[in-house]
Parts: structure tokens; sequence; C-alpha cells
């Protein structure tokens, strides 16, 4: 069987510390070449081999790797399971290497059902592929690309619309030759602009930063208030510091906590810790400002068995129109009248009480953070692509980068609409609307043909 | 063994030369002898996608490529200046010698009998075509029957307010086999297209236009045309006036286009004067193409102008566009509506799905154009006879030819409006060439009989010739900006052409090459690249293709489909996975529901036999 060879992570994103990615097909071997940094390893079916995986440049992890030579695999094909370590930015480096080299994203399922093509797997199991592939259609529903309101999506219609508008005026110029009386420039420098925001999406975005870098959360609040015991429950609940550096400069620390697959760098500002005059013009204090006005979302500590005073005023209006989750530490020494006076100072929010030294209500930080990620899509939209959307569209953004070159310098029209085509399929792909007919209605809407 | 071919217009005609080729009786009937291949509307063949329909046809051994040399009277490549695949040959011809050449051909085939009469019926028994009854009484027996009627079916004229019946302009239309037809139960729909008037030349002040020359030197269509060809005439390029269009706003009740007499849908490619002027308000001027009619006559063709408006409009009409003001109208525009069947109603073969044995081809299937009309004539000819020998049908696939995006589009998606072949219907449009129409197409022809075995030698040497050159521009270095390159890398680049590469080269690769020969080489290396990737694509598609899915699935037992995409897959009942595919809101996932359910069945069915 002369199938396309698919990839995909096999393992949930993020939740265990190592993933797996399982690549099918008879490009296997050669793929394993192209990500193995290796100069003479040996892979025997079935044997696992430690190996250090590459994108061609730069080491990406190390790792197992388990070569399956078909008949003897899961799918029946030629398999490879890649085990590293479970990061979403190595993963999608691998993943993307691996498409890079030949093989595209499995569908939900398809490895199964490739199980089962090739008698792998009985019957029974296979019913249960039903459900998979329906949950694959309802996971295309919550893709709901067309329905999103946000840049991104914006930026593909306008993609679609200037390229459909070049697509009309070079195939009815094939057809008809007819002079056009569209404007081409304008609808290539509309083309041009979007398409350098698309590009500049991709590679610099908030996306990558988030799976790169993490979320920024600013842990804000005076001295005293228990921040950096807040901080050290925060790590022992989760035994997974990712690295503790001392701050860059005296104003903060920053430690790196990993939670849902995704890293949280936590800055602890102590540009807020002054005591004599709250806030200070100081260098420190505007870096400390910055790194509210730049982070995701901010945890704002207070001190349960005291009044709230300037200095706590003072940083919430700082923080107030981020997204933020004000907790009030030091439970155990206070009182419900003073956890009164706190509502009544801020009555717009919800006070959270804790205490950190009883350990009491402190998992409501970690849920906060975890909701995070849960509503990454409301929080920037260009977060909300997956690896399947981002390869198509890093493909899009080269076609149409071709297509702007061309069309100065080239009279091969046939070809220029060939990659008009390629583009209008890959934003098919994402939009789930292909339809050929699209370029031809257009010139019979706008031209009047008729020689 | 016999089949008999209603309707002698370009459909009728390749049906008929194919099958007597074939070694079957055909017998081509129609109304009037002295119209086999009328040219009903332009005096021209060819054109972008519509010449390349017509080298198909000549290289499947068809007629309408060397009858269009034989009385060409102006030939002209289209879009010389792009790329190979959207090059076109077109050619204005001689109306009356069209006509003649063709009759006359067909006369002179054995095994091929043109008779003039109208038929009334055709005999159906068991579900099968067996027969035509004629409406003298007689009654000719036939293994398989080609409906090729053209617009005759109820076909109607209108001009202004002046209706009548007719297939065109004084021919009688065809009513009974129309009632006939419907009585069949095919469903049909009402389609509408329009021709121009005609006007004296010597009435006409052609220094008004821009003369349009043929190209020099001509080039036929045609691998069996030996004589050189040459250009008689030379066409006009004008235009319409301000004054035209606020005669047409005035008078727009009058046609009845507009007044909703006329129901038949027209084509939006082809439209009327009137159309444009209403469709496109903002324009005020729009192209008139003076084209004439032949060598020995004075009539021009008036393209641009069709209408269905009064004469006295049309006469306006004309008075108010400089250069015509005081021409004398020979033959007035008119409309014509008629019935076709719908497309979806055939099988690819162009047989039809419920009745054996009778085959539709041409304008009667919804398609508009004389090379359309052609190719379809010539694949149902060729079809009814393999079947009637019980040999496999023969298909083209999208890949491989234009008559196979045709046919699988009309059959498939059906029509709604008069169906016009564009390249850019075309999935692979690369591969689909003028200059490559041997590799395509010339093993099927030659195995099928309808080119004769010197015919295949020749072309095939041709074919080595220009291969042997593809593969040296390969291996051959040469110094380019003090780098050395091959010549193909060099031909890649978008600047250069194979002339320039010979330059640099500074020898010429072969003495004998003609400008198809160029255009295959400049295509075979330019165009590397895309056709790569597009035939990974066909292999995939082609895969889909051989996964069938039994008739009467119950797509509403398979688990994971959209309720939407049940109702449209149990409507369209597709015969394989990649029809399946093609259905509007099929997405791959649930061909993957599809493709697993059908796997299961078929699990289920081999236990059971064992």
């Amino acid at each position: 069987m002369d199938e396309e060879t698919i990839v995909s992570l096999a393992t949930p994103a993020g939740r265990a510390g190592v993933a797996i990615i399982r690549v099918s097909g008879n490009k296997t071997s050669k793929i394993l070449k192209g990500i193995i940094k290796a100069d003479n390893l040996k892979l025997k079916p079935r044997e696992a081999k430690y190996c250090h995986f590459t994108n061609g440049k730069n080491i990406i992890d190390d790792g197992l790797v388990t070569f399956f030579k078909a008949p003897n695999s899961y799918t029946g094909e030629d398999v490879a399971e890649l085990s590293i370590h479970s990061n979403p930015f190595l993963i999608e480096d691998l993943v993307g290497t691996i498409s890079s080299l030949g093989a595209r994203q499995a569908m939900a399922g398809e490895f199964t059902y490739r199980a089962f093509k090739n008698g792998k797997i009985d019957l029974i199991q296979a019913e249960s592929i039903n459900e998979l592939i329906n949950s694959n259609s309802r996971l295309n529903l919550q893709m709901k690309f067309n329905n999103l309101e946000g840049k991104l999506s914006a930026t593909i219609n306008s993609i679609k619309k200037s390229i459909t508008k070049l697509g009309i005026i070079i195939e009815s110029s094939i057809e008809f030759g007819e002079d056009n009386y569209l404007e081409e420039q304008p609808i290539i420098e509309e083309l041009d602009k979007t398409n350098n925001y698309l590009s500049e999406v991709l590679s610099s975005s908030r996306f990558n930063e988030i799976l790169d870098k993490g979320f920024k959360i600013v842990l804000a609040g005076k001295v005293n208030v228990g921040k950096s015991s807040i901080f050290n429950n925060m790590v022992m609940e989760n035994r997974s510091i990712v690295s503790s550096e001392p701050g860059t400069t005296r104003d903060y620390i920053e430690k790196k906590i990993y939670l849902n697959g995704f890293t949280f760098e936590i800055t602890d500002i102590a540009g807020f810790n002054d005591k004599t005059s709250g806030i200070i013009e100081d260098e420190g204090i505007k870096r400390s400002v910055d790194k509210v006005k730049n982070c995701d979302a901010v945890i704002f500590v207070l001190d349960a068995s005291e009044k709230p005073d300037s200095r706590d005023m003072a940083i919430y209006d700082l923080i107030k129109d981020k997204n933020h989750l004000i907790i009030a530490n030091k439970e155990d020494i206070s009182d419900s009248i003073r956890l009164e006076a706190f509502k009544q100072k801020f009555p717009t929010e919800n006070i959270n009480p804790i205490s950190v030294k009883e350990n009491k209500n402190t998992k409501l930080i970690i849920e906060y953070l975890k909701s995070l990620t849960e509503k990454i899509e409301d929080l920037n939209i260009e977060v909300s692509i997956n690896h399947r959307q981002k390869l198509i569209l890093s493909k899009l953004v080269e076609v149409i980068k071709g297509i702007i070159v061309n069309r100065k310098n080239t009279s091969d029209t046939e070809l220029l609409a060939e990659d008009i085509r390629k583009s209008l399929n890959l934003i098919g792909q994402l939009t789930g609307e292909v339809s050929p007919e699209d370029i031809l209605n257009g010139i019979f809407s706008t031209f009047c043909i008729g020689k | 063994m016999r089949v008999v071919i209603i309707g002698a217009g370009h459909a009728g005609i390749e049906a008929a030369y194919a099958i007597a080729k074939m070694g079957v009786e055909a017998v081509l009937v129609t109304i009037q002898l002295e119209s086999i291949g009328q040219m009903s509307c332009n005096p021209s063949i060819g054109g972008i996608a519509k010449g390349h329909l017509v080298k198909e046809i000549d290289m499947l051994g068809g007629l309408m490529g060397r009858v269009a040399d034989a009385s060409g009277i102006h030939f002209k490549i289209l879009n010389k200046s792009k790329g190979p695949a959207v090059r076109a040959t077109r050619t204005q011809n001689d109306r009356n010698l069209y006509r003649i050449w063709m009759k006359d051909t067909l006369e002179n085939v054995p095994n091929l009998k043109l008779y003039q009469s109208i038929i009334t019926e055709i005999i159906i028994k068991n579900n099968k075509a067996v027969g035509v009854k004629l409406i003298e009484g007689e009654k000719i027996d036939a293994d398989a029957v080609i409906l090729a009627s053209g617009t005759f079916l109820n076909g109607k004229i209108y001009i202004g307010n002046t209706i009548y019946n007719a297939g065109r302009t004084n021919e009688p239309s065809s009513t009974h086999l129309a009632d006939f037809i419907q009585g069949l139960g095919f469903e049909t729909t009402r389609l509408k297209t329009g021709t121009p008037m005609r006007l004296h030349s010597d009435s006409i002040d052609w220094s008004k236009f821009d003369p349009q020359r043929g190209d020099e030197p001509a080039r036929p269509f045609s691998m069996f045309t030996k004589k050189k060809v040459y250009n008689k005439v030379t066409c006009y390029l004008g235009h319409s006036t301000i004054e035209v269009k606020n005669i047409i706003n005035d008078n727009i009740g009058l046609s009845p286009l507009y007044s909703g007499i006329i129901e038949g849908i027209g084509p939006r490619y082809c439209p009327s004067i009137e159309d444009k002027i209403v469709k496109f308000p903002a324009r005020d001027r729009h192209h008139i193409y003076l084209e004439p009619e032949g060598i020995r006559t004075k009539e021009i063709y008036v393209n641009g102008l069709s209408s269905s408006l009064p004469v006295f409009i049309q006469k306006k009409i004309l008075k108010a566009i400089p250069g015509l003001d005081k021409s004398i109208m020979m033959r007035p525009a008119y409309a014509i509506e008629y019935d076709s069947i719908l497309p979806t109603q055939l099988q690819h073969t162009l047989e039809s799905k419920n009745i054996e044995n009778l085959y539709f081809a041409g304008q009667v299937n919804g398609t508009s154009g004389y090379e359309e009309a052609g190719v379809q004539g010539l694949l149902a000819g060729i079809n009814s006879v393999l079947k009637i020998m019980g040999e496999s049908p023969f298909i083209l696939d999208r890949s491989e030819a234009y008559a196979g995006v045709l046919i699988d589009d009309i059959v498939t998606k059906g029509i709604d409006e008069p169906y016009r072949l564009f390249t850019s219907r075309a999935e692979f449009r690369l591969r689909l060439r003028e200059d490559n129409v041997f590799e395509r197409l010339g093993k099927y022809s030659y195995k099928l009989g309808l080119i004769t075995e010197k015919d295949y030698k020749r072309e095939k040497a041709k074919q080595n010739k220009r291969l042997k050159i593809v593969k040296n521009l390969d291996t051959i270095k040469a110094k380019y900006k003090n780098k050395g390159f091959s010549l193909a890398h060099l031909l890649k680049m978008p600047e250069h052409n194979l002339k320039k590469v010979e330059e640099i080269y500074g020898e010429k690769l072969s003495n004998k090459l003609n400008e198809q020969d160029i255009a295959y080489i400049e295509a075979s290396v330019k165009y590397a690249g895309y056709i790569r990737i597009q035939d990974e694509e066909i292999k995939k598609m082609k895969g889909l293709k051989d996964k069938p899915i039994p008739e009467n699935t119950d797509y509403f037992i398979i688990d994971g489909l959209s309720t939407e995409v049940r109702q449209k897959l149990t409507k369209k009942q597709p015969k394989n996975l990649l029809e399946a595919l093609k259905t509007p809101g099929v997405t791959p996932a649930s061909l993957n529901a599809i493709s697993i359910y059908l796997t299961i069945q078929n699990k289920q069915k081999s236990k059971h036999k064992k």
C-alpha cells in the first residue's frame, strides 16, 4: 500500500514527563535518518535506543527511539516511537522537523484505522474508531476557524479575498485575454501587507513565546504578606522547578514552574517592597511597572491580618486591568471582621482568603494558573492554532511570497495561477471551504465576457 | 452490428466516423443532409480550452481538426505570450466549405450511411435501446442509439415578438422526439443561447475597425493535414457605443429575455448585447469583432451583438455603431431556447443510467460549443461500440484529457447554464496541453483502432525525438554568468526559453523543431516541479477511485456522518470514494468514516462466505 507517512503526538499534551511521538508509513526509516544525530546508531526492530534528536541545525532533545519493522508494528506499517521530554516547544520542533521530511499530521484515529485496515486489530476494536472519528469532527467543530473573531481569522480572510481577486484577474487573462479593469497594484500591496503580518504572527507571535517561555505571571504585594512562602508552596506542590535563577536585577526574582504542559514564569516584584513611601520614583519601580504591563496575569497578595492600606491600593491601581487573582494570606490569624473590610475596600473583587502556613486553600492558586491555559483561546487568538494549522499557515506564507515576487518578474501566467490555486487549497484546508468554482464565478460577475 | 446516430452536427459526425472505423455500421440520421456539420453560430473552431479539445479529437482520429484546416481562412495561436499549457489554436472557417468537407468526407466512409429523415421514437425493449422509428413509418434496428440532437429538442427561436419552432433558423425542430424523451422519464431543463446578425461586407466602413490578422506562417490544427494552410481573410475589432447602451436601455422591454418570455438559462460567458448592457451598466462600450463567413460569400458575422431584440431595434443599434451605420443586414440576430437533458442521468461513457445502449452527446447534454459537442460524440461513439462488443469502456481521466474534465464535470456536477470548457476547470492544467496530446492519448487511439499504425509510428517517432532533447538538456552543461549549469537548469529560469538556452550553449540542439516541439520541450522542463507535485495528487485521487461504494449503501447507519452529509450522499449515490469526496460538504473525516464502514462490511461478508 502506498500510503502517506503520518506523524502525531501519541501522549496527551504536556501532562506527563515524557512525550511519545509516533510515525507510521514507508518514509519512517528515511525520516529517522533525518532526525537522529548519531554517527553509527544501528537501529534494530523493537529495541529502544538512546539518541539525540535534531532539527537539522540544533539538537532538539535527547531521548529514546524504537523502530518497528512492518508488518510487526501497531499499524502494520513501518513505525517509529520517539520519546522526548514533554515540552510543547520541543514537541512542536520535532513534529515540525518530521513533517518537513515528508510526513503529514495524522488525523484523529488514523493510526488505529491503519492498524485495522492492515488486519492488526479486530472488529470490536475497530468500532471504537468510529467514536474517534466522531470526536474528530467534534474537534473540527471546536476549531471553528470561521467563527473565530480574531486577528488571525481576519488575516486569513483578507488573504483569501486578495488571492481570489488576483486569481480572477489572472484566470480571466488566460481564458479571455480581456484587458483588466480591476486595479491590480492595490491588491498586491494588500496581499503583501497581510502576508507579512501572518508571517510575523507565525514567527514571533505570542504563540511561540508562550510555547517557548511560558506564561508571564507577576506576584504582587507588599513585603511580608508572604509572597515567598506562597511561591515556595506553589513549587512544593508541583515539585517541578524548571529553573531558579536570581533576578537579573536586584528589583525582582523570577522562577519557573510547569503546569498543564505550559511553563509559568513567575516574577516576584521587589520594587513594591519599599516600606517608606509606597511607590517611589526609581528605575527599579519603572521596571516593575513594565513587568506588570507585559505579563499575562497577576496574583495580588494581601495580608489578611492587617487593614488594607494605601500601598495595597497603589498596587491594586496598577494591576486591576490585568487578568488577576486576589488572595488574602494569613487567614489563620485573621477574622471575619477584617475580611469584611477587604470586601468594602475592593467591592468589585473576589477576595480569596488562604493560609500558606496551614496549607489552607492554597490549591486555588494552582487552579487559577491552570485555568489560564484552558482560556488560552480567549487570551489571544494567535495561540489557538495547533501544529497542523501552523504547518499549513507556514506553507501558505511561502506560496504567497512566491506569488508576489513572481507577479513582478514573470510572464508565466499559468504557473502563477497554479500557485494561486495552491494557496486557495491551503486556505481551504484551514477554513473548510474549498470551492474551485469561486474564481470562475468571480470572472463572470466582474468582467463582461463575451467575445 | 449497427449504431444509429440521431443528428449530424458536430457530435453526431464524430460519433458516426469513430463507429464506422471501429468496424460497426453507423447510420447517421439527420433532418436535412445539406446541414451536416453546419456551424450554427460562430464560423470558427478552437480557442482557449476548445483548441485543446480539437487536438484531442484529432489525436483520437476525429474529423474536426482536419476539416477546420481544410476550410480554414484565418489561423491564430491564442495566448502566445503566455506559457505552453494555455496556448491554443483558433481558426476562422468558411462556413460552407466546412459543411461541404464534412458531408463529402462522411459520404466516402465505408460502413457509414447517411439518411435524411425525422426520428419520432427510439425503440426500447427491456429497458434497452434497440432501434428507431422514422416519420415515414420505417424502422431501423440498432444495437445502440446515440442521441445528438443539439438544439433541436423543442427548439424555439425568438426575435422580439416573433416566436417560432425551429432547431436552427428555418430548420424544423424536433417536437416528437422531445415528447418521447420526456415520456421515457428523462429530466430535462430549458436552456437558451443566441447568435448575432450577419451583415453585407460591402456595406461596412472597414476603416473604422482595427484589423486582426492571423499568424504568419499559419499553423494547422491536425496531424493529418499535410497541405500548407494559409490566412485568406482578416478579422476586425471595433466597439459598441454609449448610444447603443441608450437604445437598449430604452427598449429593454422588447427583448423576450427581459420581458420574461424566455425562461431558459443563457451562458454567462456568451451574453447577448442586452445582457451586457444590463449586467454591466458601468461599461459604455463593448467589443465587436467582425468575422468573414467565408471566401465566396459577403456575409459578415458580428461577434458580440447576439440579441433577441426585434429586428427594427437591431437595425437601430447598427446605426449607432461607427462603421456599421450604413450596414445592410442579411440575417437578423436571434435567441434560441431548447431542451437539454440533465447530464447527471448519464454514466461517464455518456450511456443513460436508466436505459441501456442509449447514449447522449453534445448540446442535448447541456453543453455549448462545437468542440464540446464533437468530443462527446466521439467518446459516445467509441463507448457504444465497446459496449456492444462486450469490451470495457473507454473513460478518460481528468488528469489526462480535457475531454475527461468535461464529461466528468457534466455527469457528476450537472449543469446550471450551457456548459463551456475553460482551462481553469482542469485541476491539472499544466499537463493538459496542445503540444503533448500524443503523449496523453496516442496509445489509446492506436489501441482502439482510431488511428492507423502508420500514423501512430510517425507520431511516436516525433515524440521520441522530443524526449531525447529533453534528456540531453539534463546532461549537457553550459557556462552562464561564469558558472556551470545544466541546460535544463538554465531553461527553468523564468527569463529563458529554448532559443535563449541554445544561444548560451552556442549550438542548436536540433534543426528540425517546430513550434509544438519547442512548446513540449519547454513545458517538460519548466513545469517539471509542478507536475511532480500534481502526480502525487493524481495518485491519491486514483487510490480513492479504486475503492467502490456498493449501490444502495445506507448512509444513515454509518456513524460519524452529519445529517447533511448523509442526505447529500444518499441523493448522489457515489460509485466510489472519490465521487463521495467530490460531493459538496464531504470532509476527509467523513470519508474515513465511510471507508471504515465499507471495510467492516466487506470483512463481515467474507466471514459469511466462509
